[in-house]
């Protein structure tokens, strides 16, 4: 009967073993599944601020872009002006210069 | 109630339900033991995913943040060099009407070399040579072309004398020069010299003629 009793606690004891090698074996899976969160979840982040950083390149090259064409867009009309009033002014230019070598 | 009595009832107690205790008492602790290994692991894997997340935010900041700078850097460089465009863009047009008024000068003293006026111009050009070396005895080398121009050196003479106080003379030289028009008036003895040709003028007084130009073609 003894004999009997003690198997059974052997049995039991088996099975409590078994009990804490699958709360392991749970926990280890838990912790696998998690360093491969972390990986993930680092690799979106760093996606996802690739992606909003590409973006706000883009935008910071359009807006780039856009001022260089309105300055040079301002320049072309200062030249413009510019000709114009070497057009109306050419003339009294000229007899300055010619005054500058003829009178003094 | 003591230890003594406790153990004295589990041995009066039937095998099967004290095997049945036993049981339960080592499952009891076995469970106990599973449960904190897992509530264990699940505190790791909270820890691990705060971690991943706070070094996730870190690189992904830092690489929003390079990448920023690097447009923002990028976007002044292209602002900056569309301004020099532009400043380029406006100096040239400038210097293209400095550069067609000084062209269309030249061009006209060319034109009046050869007119009937030109004699008393010249005239006027050596008079003001010589007053500026002071008077004295004087000679003036003229341009090839314009040797044989006839001038009234004697009354030129004696408008210098006048003018500075010492009795001066002025003749032709018999050397000529390379020049549009103008022409140099020169002590005879060669001490001193003033080179009036047009071009001398033009290159001695180009800072000022130029100022001249664009306060005219640029003043409103």
């Amino acid at each position: 009967m003894a004999s009997e009793a003690l198997k059974e606690i052997r049995r039991i004891e088996a099975e409590a073993g078994k009990r804490i090698l699958e709360a392991s074996e749970e926990a280890e899976r838990l912790e696998a599944a998690a360093t491969e969160k972390a990986v993930q979840i680092e690799k979106e982040m760093v996606e996802k601020a690739e992606l909003e950083a590409k973006r706000k390149a883009e935008e910071a090259r359009k807006e780039a872009e856009k001022e260089a064409e309105r300055i040079i867009k301002e320049a072309e009309k200062e030249v413009s002006a510019i000709r114009r009033q070497i057009e109306e002014n050419l003339e009294e230019a000229v007899k300055a210069v010619l005054n500058a070598v003829l009178v003094g | 109630m003591s230890e003594q009595v406790e153990v004295r009832k589990f041995e009066e107690t039937p095998i099967e339900e004290r095997l049945e205790r036993i049981r339960k008492k080592i499952m009891d602790d076995a469970n106990r033991e599973a449960q904190r290994i897992l509530e264990e692991a699940r505190k790791r894997v909270e820890k691990v995913i705060e971690e991943a997340e706070k070094r996730a935010e870190r690189k992904a900041s830092e690489i929003l943040r390079k990448e920023v700078e690097a447009a923002e850097r990028e976007k002044r460089k292209v602002i900056a060099e569309a301004k020099l465009k532009a400043r380029q863009m406006v100096t040239v047009a400038k210097e293209e009407g400095i550069k067609r008024v000084l062209e269309e000068a030249k061009r006209r003293l060319e034109e009046l070399v050869t007119s009937k006026d030109y004699g008393r111009i010249l005239e006027k050009i050596i008079e003001r040579g010589a007053i500026a070396i002071g008077g004295g005895e004087l000679e003036v080398v003229l341009p090839k072309e314009h040797a044989n121009i006839e001038l009234n050196l004697e009354k030129i003479a004696s408008e210098v004398s006048e003018k500075t106080g010492v009795k001066t003379t002025l003749e032709k030289s018999g050397e000529t020069i390379y020049a549009t028009g103008g022409a140099i008036i020169r002590r005879k003895d060669r001490s001193l010299l003033i080179n009036n040709t047009f071009e001398s003028i033009l290159e001695r007084e180009e800072k000022d003629i130029r100022v001249k130009i664009a306060k005219i073609l640029f003043a409103s």
